[in-house]
């Protein structure tokens, strides 16, 4: 088992905890679809799988081992993070950009080799965005940068790969690109984990998915379990509707008439 | 504007391994050059074959064709004030780059940062007390460190990260340090030591003796070797912490190094020659557009960068009018119209 999560708890200044007694497991290729409501911790969760943050209980083990007890160097070989596109200060080309990946396998007064740009190079060619390679990172639109950010995971070389809320500031039709993108990488072995705030977007994902509920409770399992209308209608507090939809041969989220 | 369109546009941001070098190679040529030229020039004139002569000499048996006293001019006035200059401009860039790289920040500088005006307190009361020239440096480099201490600190405790916050806590923390450095020349004797302070701190490398030179050369050269070796880690700094960590970078112990080593470069510099605004902001600024952002490639060129600026101020200061000018006021009227321009210039790309 790639990564397994026991009885993981985090509270905010010994505050009411955001989540407690989270427990799931992940191998080679499956996927993780975490969905919850605004200012469930979701992304405090997510922060605390990435090793941003330090559990207040329980534990996360990485192929068996602690996570505390590995050193930063050896978790970011294990796992990759593509953060929200933001802007940076720099406009680091996209291929300089991408090279930092290698970070994890550089020492501190290293630089990338040639191998390191040319497997950055191989990366950008799988992706096929050859075309971003010399422009500025800054100056590129969100859907770009992200594409950029995943292909500085996969340099890295991790066995899991975390999204946070991957689809945001994406137009539609790069939103479905995105999902489209995590389930190649689970396909070629990655274990994926991403936010969402679609339910939509995890039955399109499949594996797995968790809710973080209200109260800090994760409830985890595969998705065609878990993505139930009653439990979405309860987290969500809206009317929506999980149906099978013949065309498409897939079950989809919708919502309801609103209500006036 | 279609892909290929930008990358062109942008073309030149990341250098070739090829034109990086022949930029670095130009660059410490022209620094060479203005080495030269600097050590002929000045109120006594010697050609430059003789300069060529004199310095050869040195090395192999040369034919004396020249005077002594071009050969004390060379030697002891004049060598030792270009290689003050050269290296006081590397270390005030490097320092403004590696600032600008952790605090992901191209806004600031040594002086914005307020670290100039605190090491410039530190090496104050050093001289008030009469400490000797380690004693300034170690009083120079521990108020700098304070100083960048607590502009850090101003933003956190007010839980606003923002650039601007950072460049005002700089203008804050300078506001103090600058009069703590009025108290300082107030309490100071008028007849002896005030004098020498304000001399001092306006910046001016006309008593550059060697002894001094090496008393800074050691520390500046060892932290410059330090950042230039760290210097791909500055790239990853400048994203954040969190994408920083993700990639496996130990932060505090990264970022610790590198500000050290900028706060001992600037320390150094404040100590040969007083506080010289300007090249810690402009010249990273430069470096950037000639070498793209990469700090890998534009790192070591604003060093030579700022070596050439300011051994060229300096040679400025002393030939162009029979009595001195004190540095800062040059690379002020030089540096912050320049700056103008390059906010001009960067503006009108975003455009």
């Amino acid at each position: 088992m790639i990564l397994e999560v026991k009885d993981l708890c985090f509270s905010y200044h010994k505050k009411e905890p955001v989540f407690r007694d989270v427990n799931f497991s992940l191998d080679q290729g499956e996927t993780l679809a975490i969905l919850g409501p605004n200012g469930a911790g979701k992304s405090t969760l997510l922060n605390c799988l990435a090793n941003l943050l330090t559990p207040t209980g329980g534990e996360i083990r990485l192929y068996g081992k602690n996570i505390r007890e590995l050193r930063l160097r050896e978790t970011a070989r294990i796992l990759g993070y593509v953060p929200q596109t933001h802007t940076p200060a720099y406009g680091y080309t996209v291929r300089d950009f991408v090279v930092m990946g290698r970070a994890p396998y550089l020492g501190m007064f290293q630089k990338p080799s040639e191998a390191d740009y040319a497997l950055a190079d191989d990366v950008i060619h799988s992706l096929n965005i050859e075309k971003l390679a010399d422009c500025p990172y800054t100056e590129i639109s969100g859907g770009e940068r992200q594409q950029a950010s995943i292909a500085r995971a996969i340099v890295q070389q991790p066995q899991v790969i975390m999204f946070d809320e991957p689809t945001n500031h994406l137009d539609y039709g790069n939103q479905l690109r995105m999902i489209k993108m995590m389930k190649d990488l689970s396909g070629q072995g990655y274990a994926v984990i991403m936010t969402t705030h679609m339910p939509d977007h995890a039955i399109l994902l499949g594996g797995k998915a968790a809710i973080l509920d209200h109260d800090g409770k994760l409830l985890t399992g595969p998705a065609e379990e878990i993505l139930k209308e009653d439990t979405l209608k309860r987290i969500y507090r809206s009317d929506l509707h999980i149906m099978y939809l013949e065309q498409l041969g897939r079950k989809v989220c919708v919502a309801g008439k609103l209500e006036n | 504007m279609s892909n290929e369109e930008r990358a062109r546009e942008m073309s030149g941001r990341n250098l070739s391994k090829k034109a990086y070098g022949t930029l670095l190679t130009g660059l410490i040529l022209l620094l060479a050059g203005t080495a030269l030229f600097s050590l002929c020039v000045g109120r006594y004139r010697i050609g430059a074959s003789e300069v060529v002569r004199i310095l050869l000499s040195r090395f192999m048996p040369v034919e004396k064709a020249w005077e002594d006293m071009q050969e004390s001019v060379v030697f002891t006035l004049r060598l030792p004030r270009i290689a003050g200059a050269a290296l006081v401009g590397g270390a005030l860039s490097l320092s403004g780059a590696a600032y600008q790289g952790v605090f992901k920040n191209p806004l600031v500088s040594p002086d914005l940062l307020g670290v100039s005006s605190g090491a410039c307190v530190g090496a104050s009361l050093a001289i008030l007390m009469h400490a000797g020239s380690a004693g300034i440096q170690a009083s120079a480099f521990v108020w700098g460190m304070i100083t960048v201490g607590l502009t850090v600190l101003i933003p956190r405790l007010l839980k606003n990260n923002s650039i601007t916050m950072l460049v005002l806590s700089g203008v804050i923390v300078s506001g103090v340090m600058n009069s703590l450095m009025g108290v300082i020349k107030y309490l100071a004797d008028p007849e002896t030591e005030l004098a020498e302070i304000t001399y001092w701190q306006m910046g001016s490398l006309a008593k550059v003796i060697p002894e001094d030179l090496y008393a800074v050369a050691v520390p500046i050269l060892a932290a410059s070797a330090v950042i230039i070796a760290i210097r791909w880690q500055i790239n990853i700094l400048s994203l954040g912490d969190a994408e920083a960590r993700t990639l496996g970078i130990r932060i505090g112990m990264v970022r610790g190094i590198i500000i050290l080593c900028a706060t001992l470069l600037t320390a150094s510099a404040v100590c040969l020659c007083g506080t010289i605004g300007w090249v810690g902001l402009v010249i990273p600024h430069l470096g950037r557009i000639l070498a793209g952002p990469d700090n890998v490639k534009s790192i070591p060129v604003s060093f030579v960068l700022g070596a050439v600026f300011m051994l060229a101020i300096d040679t400025l200061a002393r030939a162009l009018t029979s009595m001195e000018l004190p540095l800062s006021i040059l690379t002020g009227l030089i540096g912050a119209p320049f700056y103008l321009y390059i906010l001009t210039k960067q503006r009108m790309k975003l455009s």
